[in-house]
């Protein structure tokens, strides 16, 4: 049984169109991100699943539920991270963690655990008035790390963590997958969305426009590898587009960039053409090709807030 | 779960305690009211027994119309009720959590209130404790149902301060809860019967001073229910544990229910004739005496019956009755004050005669007393007459009395309290002689 499928989603906004026809489907021990520049319709999407909004189309199941039609049904069985987690001023890390165990159902041991695993505990009991950003934010992904469901949906859970929470955020994820879990995060990462997810879903727009393992998207997009040389005297950048697999060669600064689709055929040409023609190689990078590069190849405009103009 | 939800109500209790402004809403303006009301009514007797209705009346509906909404506003606007809703605890049951903390925190108020204006002004405790917790209770229930209907119309925590003025001023104001029903004219009068305030402070009195507590509010204790019922019933559906919920149009159908409480209230009062001020004090009737009121009585220091207070003559009194005795006599036959519709205040006008007579030292008061009791035991049969007496006894202050019978040849225009007084001290000893505890005196020798 699939941890989670959508199937068709559609979700509006009055004459905003949020979502349409979003299908996808996460399968436990599988960490499944959903990418997206802001505005994409992340959090639509996961609010929808979470039961906390009413989509206007399509069907949701959480490991077999409807969780439109009965979103009683999947209370309780998704551990959860909302992008925004505001408590009452007053409680503390530890009533809060105390009090979300109990309802739970869970012992007040696994709150106190808690409030050590995400390093809160010099924070147990300031109010939650005066938590920094990164502070709220270990509380809500504490907060969703209180049950032990097999589905955990987690909305930009990395926003606003210093670098080694992030790790540590990572492992842990990885821990639950593990366990066999089924992970749904989403995120305006690339790299984050790369390096942690076994899959990706690329949403824009309120569609999905790809989805598929990091490989396979940048496979299908065809996004290039950069390769960046100086050499002297410097190669003529035509001949270096013509090298084979290379698809284009452009001058930076002092510096040339060829974009290959084939690096390790490019490089063993631009081997012998440098040693032919005599260029001394003062410098070379190589740099594979990455997420956003596909993002920019499948949507043809670069991933930021621009791209979220209709 | 139950332990969750404890967790939860307990902790809602704490984090209001840690609000500055939930404790001066809830706290410090309770107070405000009590030394408002207590510069205005200490000087009555027993001072601020009774208003005390009225200032628990304000407090409940202060919990109701600002506290609990404020508080649920703000939970919701912050999204802490979207992080319950994805927990396995069904929001209705937290909601219950949040409900039973906001009585706590006004039941703690309103037993500051008490024991304030006892220490303070000298207040007595109430007279039903149990009876006042039940009434108590049901009052909350009444309004914390309204709370959640202004929790639903509010979009934000601002719109809660507006919307709760106006359900609060007009209760304050013309309901019979701030200024007081008989001070109000008839129109506002009739207003107030269309507001669930003034039946809050109808059953929530009669727990301070009424003899009887709550057996007469039975009336009023129906109306909150109904207004309790509905309000209740509609703040449910509507509540709403998102802002992003918006109410719907046939959602104000709801509201429309909570409020057609009043008005079915309001309608049944005033087809009952429930408009102006019910007599808190001492408001039971003769008829409601019971034979169990009636042997609690008890018989001591009562002043001697050849003392100078209250003297009665003994029975079958040989001793030869003045010409002017007699006319009094024959007179009392048919004295028109005795000849009402109501029972007790018939006895309780007989008794007077015998108390004018005392206190203008009559020289035959005794006798005029014996006779008195003669002509209650002709007019009245024994049952309603042991009831009646025992109603003079037991509410002394009920009811009303004579202070001048020039009609019977008495002199002067006595004091209403003290014709009271004496009132009571005869129909003890009649009481007395009635139900056999007191002996009658045997015929004097001479
Ligand atoms: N409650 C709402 N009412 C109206 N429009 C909304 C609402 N919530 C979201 N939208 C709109 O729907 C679109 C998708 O929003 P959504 O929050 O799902 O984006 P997102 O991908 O989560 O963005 P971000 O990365 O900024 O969190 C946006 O254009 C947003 O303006
Ligand atoms: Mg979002």
């Amino acid at each position: 049984m699939t941890a989670v499928c959508v199937r068709d989603l559609g979700k509006r906004y009055g004459d905003l169109v949020a979502l349409r026809e979003v299908s996808f489907e996460v399968t436990h021990g599988e960490i499944v991100g959903l990418l997206g520049p802001n505005g994409a319709g992340k959090t639509s999407t996961l609010e929808c699943l979470l039961g906390l909004r009413t989509p206007d189309s399509g069907t949701i199941a959480i490991e077999g539920h409807d969780a439109v039609a009965h979103p009683a049904h999947v209370q309780g069985r998704i551990g959860a991270v909302l992008q925004t987690t505001a408590l009452q001023d007053a409680i503390t890390p530890r009533e809060a963690l105390r009090l979300f165990a109990s309802l739970h159902g869970q012992p007040r041991t696994r709150a106190d655990a808690l409030l050590d695993e995400f390093s809160l505990r010099d924070k147990a009991r300031e109010p939650f008035a005066t938590l920094s950003g990164g502070q709220r934010q270990r509380l809500a992904l504490a907060l969703a790390f209180i049950p032990t469901p097999r589905v955990l949906v987690l909305d930009e859970p990395t926003a606003g963590l210093d670098p080694a929470a992030r790790r540590d955020l990572h492992e842990r994820i990885r821990r639950r997958r593990d366990e066999g879990c089924a992970v749904l995060l989403s995120t305006h990462d690339m790299a984050e969305a790369q390096h942690l997810c076994d899959r990706i879903v690329i949403i824009d727009g309120g569609r999905i426009i790809a989805m598929g393992t990091p490989d396979e998207l940048l496979a299908r997009a065809g996004a290039p590898a950069r390769i960046r040389l100086r050499a002297r005297p410097a190669p003529t950048p035509a001949d270096l587009a013509a090298l084979a697999g290379a698809r284009a060669c452009t001058a930076v600064d002092d510096a040339l960039v060829i974009h290959t689709i084939d690096c390790g055929d490019t490089l063993a040409a631009l081997a012998r053409h440098l040693a032919q023609h005599g260029h001394a190689i003062l410098e070379m990078h190589v740099t594979a090709p990455s997420l956003e590069d596909a993002f920019l190849h499948l949507t043809g405009k670069s991933f930021g807030p621009e791209a979220t103009k209709r | 779960m139950t332990t969750a939800l404890l967790h939860h109500a307990a902790l809602a209790l704490r984090l209001n305690f840690r609000s500055r402004q939930a404790i001066v809403y809830g706290y410090l303006v309770p107070l405000f009211f009590l030394l408002a009301f207590g510069s205005v009514f200490r000087a009555s007797e027993p001072p601020l027994l009774g208003q005390m209705g009225q200032l628990l009346t304000i407090t409940i509906l202060g919990g109701a119309c600002f506290g609990l909404p404020t508080g649920l506003v703000a939970e919701r606007e912050r999204g802490v009720w979207r992080h319950f809703r994805l927990t396995p605890v069904p929001l209705p049951a937290l909601l219950a959590g949040t409900l039973a903390a906001r009585v706590v925190i006004v039941a703690l108020a309103a037993a500051m209130q008490v024991a304030l204006a006892h220490w303070i002004y000298g207040t007595p405790w109430p007279a039903h404790s149990w009876q006042l917790a039940a009434a108590f209770l049901l009052v909350c229930a009444a309004f914390l149902g309204l709370g959640l209907v202004v929790a639903a119309l509010a979009r934000d925590v601002p719109a809660v301060q507006a919307i709760g003025q106006c359900l609060f001023l007009p209760m304050i104001m013309i309901g019979g809860v701030g200024v007081p029903l008989v001070v109000l004219p008839e129109w506002a009068q009739r207003l107030a019967c269309f507001m669930p305030g003034r039946y809050a402070v109808e059953v929530l009195q009669p727990c301070f001073n009424h003899p009887y507590g709550l057996r007469h509010a039975g009336l009023s204790l129906l109306m909150l229910v109904v207004i309790g019922a509905a309000a209740a019933l509609a703040g449910g559906r509507l509540f709403q544990w998102d802002t992003g919920q918006r109410l719907r149009p046939r959602d104000f159908g709801w509201v429309g229910a909570a409020f057609a409480g009043w008005m079915v209230a309001g309608g049944v009062a005033v087809s009952a004739g429930h408009i102006g001020p019910v007599t808190l004090v001492g408001d039971a009737a003769f008829a409601d005496i019971d034979d169990a009121a009636v042997s609690r009585i008890t018989f001591e220091d009562l002043p001697p019956d050849d003392g100078i207070y209250a003297p009665l003559a003994p029975a079958h009194s040989t001793r030869r009755l003045t010409p002017r005795i007699q006319e009094l006599i024959r007179h009392l036959d048919t004295w028109a004050p005795a000849r009402t519709d109501d029972i007790g205040q018939n006895v309780r006008n007989l008794l007077c005669v015998a108390a004018i007579a005392d206190i203008g030292q009559e020289l035959s008061e005794a006798d005029i007393a014996r006779a008195v009791f003669e002509r209650l035991r002709v007019q009245f049969d024994e049952d309603q007459l042991r009831r009646a007496l025992a109603w003079v006894v037991l509410q002394p202050g009920a009811g009303t009395v004579v202070i001048a019978a020039p009609e019977l040849g008495l002199r002067g225009e006595m004091s209403p309290a003290i014709v009271r007084e004496r009132s009571t001290w005869y129909a003890k000893k009649f009481l007395g002689r009635l139900v056999g505890t007191i002996p009658d005196t045997p015929p004097d020798p001479d």
